[in-house]
C-alpha cells in the first residue's frame, strides 16, 4: 500500500474514533430524557484533563436494603439504577444487576460499583466530573460552601434509552450555571 | 547521519591530516564519504526531533489541561481534529521527501494528538466514563500507526501507553488478572520483530516483566499461592527463557543474547526472593501448581535440551542447568512439610543459601566462558547480594562481623592466589610448547 493512503487510512481511523465519542454524547444530549438529580461537588485536578468538579450524587451511595431489586454486587459490575422523579428531584427506586422491567416514569440509569459495603454500595455513572475552566472549581465550591449548604447544586442530565448518561448543565439556588450545547 | 558537531570536528580533522601529509586526499574522501552516509540509525538531529515532539505533546496536554472556554466546542474541535491531521500530512511530505527521521517525528505528534483529543472531548462532553479505556484507545492508535507507516517511535509509545493502561486497570481497578494486555502485546512483539528493531525487543521484554509483576498478587490471590510458590514457578519460567536464548543462539537469531540475559538477570531475581520464603509454611501445594509447574518444567526441559543438541551448551552447562531446575523444582515441596519442625527450615534455608551461591558461581563460569561481560557483572552482584543477606541474617555482634569479614578476606585471597598460580603454571606451560 502506497505511503499516502497507509497515513490517511490510520488519519481516517482515528478520526472515527473521535468523531463516534462526539456523536455518542451528541445523540444522548440530544434525544436524552432529561433527569435532575442533586450533588455535591468537589474539586480534585485531572493531570490529563485540567480542573474538574467531581459530583457526588445523592444517587451515588446507595443503601441497596431500601430499594427494589438486588442487594450484593461484585467490584465494577455493571449496575442499573431505576429513578423516579419526587417534586424536583429524581430519586432511586431500585438497583438491578441487569435491565429492568419500567414501571411508570421510571427512568433506568446504567452505572459500575465502584464499592460494596454491605449496607451501601458506591457506583460510578460517568457523569460524575465536570470540566470547568482553571482555577473556577474552586469558585464553585465556595461558592456553595459560604452559604454551608451544598445541596443547592442540582445537575441537569440527559440519559438515553440504554441508560447512557450525559451532563446538560449545572444550577445553584435555581440559577443555571452552565448549559451544555452541542458544539 | 552523524551529528553536525562530529562532522565538522572530521573536517577540521581531515583537512589538517592532509596538510600535515599524514593521509592523501582520496583517502580523506574516502573517509568523510563513510562518516557522511554511515551511523543513519542514531543521528543527533533525530534524537532532538522525537524529544522535541514529546515536548510538543506536553504542551498539547497542558494546553488542554488549560480548558480554553473562550472558544467555541466547534472551534476547539477543529483545531484539535486539524493540527492531528495537519501532523500525519507533514510526516507524509517528510516521509515522502526521504527526511526519514523528522517524518516520524510529525507521526509521533499525530499519534500525541490523537491521544489529547481523546482527552479533550472527555473534557468538552463530561465524560468520565472508565478512564483507562481512553487510554486503551490512544495505545491501540498508536499500534495502528506503527503497524501501518511502520513507525519505531510510534511502537515505542505503543509499549509505554499499554503499561500505563495495564497499570491503571491493575493497580486502580483491581482488574482480577489483566488478560487483555496479553492480546496487545503479542501483536506489538510481533510487530517490533517485523520491524527488527533492537529496542522494541527490549521494550517487549520490559512490558512484559512488568505486566506479570504487577499481576503478581493477583496470580496469588486467584489461586491462593504463597511466595514460595510463585517464585519458583518465576525461577522455572526465567530458566526456560535462558534456555530459550541458548537456543535461538545457535540459529544466529539478532536477540539472542539479549534474551539470555533477560533470563540470567530475572532467575537470580525470583531465586534470591525464593530464599526469603524459605522460612515460610507454604501449606499444601495444589492441583493448578503442580499442573503448571509440571508444563513450564516440561517446556524448559525441551529448551535445554535443544541447546545441549545444538552444542550451544556444554556439559558443566548442562549440569548446572539441571542442578538449577531439580533444585528450584524441589524447593516447595520441601518447604510443605517443613512446618512441624523449625530446625528442618532453617536447614533447608540455609541449604538453599548454599545452592543460590553454587548457580551463581555456574553462571559466572558460564559467563566467563561465552566472553558475556554481563552475565559476569550480574553474577558478582548476585554474589554481594547473597552475601549481604547471610551477614545480616547471621552475624549480629561485631566480634561475629569481624570473624566473617576475616574469613571472607582470606578465603579470597586464597582462591586468588590459587587462580594466579593455575594461570602461570598455563602460560609456563605455553612458553615451553613454544619454545619446543
Amino acid at each position: 500500500m502506497m505511503l499516502g493512503l497507509r497515513i490517511t487510512v490510520i488519519a481516517l481511523i482515528q478520526c472515527l474514533f473521535l468523531g463516534s465519542m462526539v456523536y455518542d454524547r451528541i445523540q444522548i444530549l440530544e434525544h436524552g430524557k432529561t433527569i435532575v438529580l442533586k450533588t455535591t461537588p468537589i474539586d480534585p485536578r485531572s493531570l490529563f484533563r485540567g480542573d474538574y468538579v467531581t459530583l457526588r450524587y445523592d444517587i451515588s451511595q446507595l443503601d441497596a436494603h431500601k430499594l427494589e431489586g438486588e442487594n450484593s454486587f461484585d467490584l465494577w459490575q455493571k449496575i442499573f439504577v431505576a429513578v423516579e422523579k419526587r417534586g424536583e428531584i429524581w430519586e432511586a427506586t431500585g438497583l438491578y444487576s441487569s435491565w429492568p422491567q419500567i414501571i411508570g416514569d421510571q427512568i433506568i440509569l446504567a452505572g459500575r460499583v465502584k464499592y460494596d459495603a454491605g449496607n451501601s454500595v458506591w457506583i460510578k455513572y460517568g457523569i460524575d466530573s465536570y470540566f470547568v475552566p482553571e482555577g473556577k472549581g474552586k469558585e464553585i465550591e465556595k461558592a456553595i460552601g459560604d452559604r454551608m449548604d451544598p445541596s443547592r447544586v442540582l445537575v441537569q442530565i440527559a440519559v438515553s434509552d440504554t441508560g447512557k448518561a450525559a451532563i446538560k448543565g449545572l444550577s445553584l439556588d435555581g440559577k443555571l450555571l452552565t448549559h451544555e450545547t452541542w458544539f | 547521519m552523524r551529528s553536525p558537531l562530529y562532522l565538522r570536528q572530521l573536517k577540521r580533522d581531515l583537512d589538517h591530516w592532509i596538510a600535515e601529509d599524514l593521509i592523501d586526499s582520496d583517502t580523506a574522501q574516502a573517509m568523510w564519504d563513510e562518516a557522511g552516509h554511515s551511523g543513519q540509525k542514531h543521528s543527533l538531529s533525530a534524537s532532538f526531533a522525537i524529544l522535541g515532539v514529546i515536548l510538543l505533546g506536553f504542551a498539547a496536554m497542558s494546553f488542554v489541561a488549560a480548558n480554553f472556554w473562550g472558544i467555541s466546542k466547534l472551534i476547539q474541535l477543529s483545531l484539535l481534529f486539524g493540527t492531528m491531521g495537519l501532523s500525519y500530512a507533514i510526516g507524509w511530505w517528510c516521509l515522502h521527501t526521504d527526511r526519514i527521521w523528522a517524518g516520524h517525528a510529525a507521526i509521533l505528534l499525530g499519534v500525541a494528538l490523537f491521544g489529547v483529543n481523546i482527552m479533550l472531548i472527555a473534557q468538552i462532553y463530561h465524560i468520565s466514563a472508565h478512564y483507562p479505556d481512553g487510554v486503551l484507545a490512544w495505545a491501540l492508535g498508536a499500534l495502528l500507526t506503527a503497524i501501518l507507516i511502520p513507525s519505531r517511535p510510534a511502537l515505542a509509545a505503543a509499549f509505554v501507553l499499554a503499561c500505563i493502561w495495564t497499570g491503571i486497570e491493575t493497580l486502580e481497578f483491581d482488574a482480577t488478572f489483566h488478560w487483555p494486555f496479553m492480546a496487545f502485546w503479542i501483536t506489538a512483539f510481533i510487530t517490533a520483530q517485523a520491524l527488527a528493531w533492537r529496542p522494541g525487543f527490549h521494550l517487549s521484554m520490559l512490558s512484559f516483566v512488568y505486566w506479570l509483576t504487577i499481576n503478581t498478587g493477583n496470580i496469588a490471590d486467584l489461586f491462593d499461592w504463597e511466595i514460595g510458590e510463585i517464585a519458583s514457578l518465576y525461577a522455572v519460567l526465567w530458566l526456560g527463557l535462558w534456555a530459550k536464548g541458548m537456543v535461538i543462539g545457535a540459529l544466529r537469531y539478532a536477540h539472542a543474547d539479549s534474551l539470555k540475559r533477560y533470563g540470567t538477570a530475572l532467575f537470580y531475581g525470583a531465586f534470591f526472593i525464593l530464599l526469603f520464603a524459605a522460612p515460610q509454611d507454604m501449606g499444601e501445594l495444589d492441583t493448578t501448581w503442580r499442573w503448571t509447574m509440571m508444563a513450564l518444567t516440561s517446556i524448559t526441559l525441551i529448551l535445554g535440551l535443544a541447546a545441549w543438541g545444538a552444542k550451544s551448551l556444554n556439559r558443566s552447562d548442562m549440569i548446572g542447568f539441571l542442578g538449577a531446575l531439580a533444585a528450584i523444582i524441589v524447593f516447595p515441596f520441601l518447604i510443605t512439610y517443613s512446618d512441624t519442625d523449625q530446625n528442618y527450615i532453617v536447614l533447608i534455608s540455609w541449604f538453599y543459601r548454599g545452592i543460590f551461591l553454587a548457580v551463581t558461581a555456574w553462571f559466572l563460569s558460564h559467563g566467563i566462558r561465552q566472553g558475556d561481560r554481563f552475565i559476569i557483572n550480574l553474577s558478582f552482584i548476585a554474589f554481594g547480594a547473597e552475601i549481604l543477606l547471610i551477614y545480616m541474617d547471621t552475624f549480629d555482634t561485631l566480634l561475629n562481623q569481624s570473624v566473617f569479614f576475616a574469613f571472607g578476606g582470606i578465603l579470597l585471597i586464597a582462591v586468588s592466589l590459587g587462580l594466579e598460580r593455575l594461570r602461570r603454571r598455563l602460560t609456563s606451560h605455553d612458553h615451553e610448547e613454544a619454545a619446543a
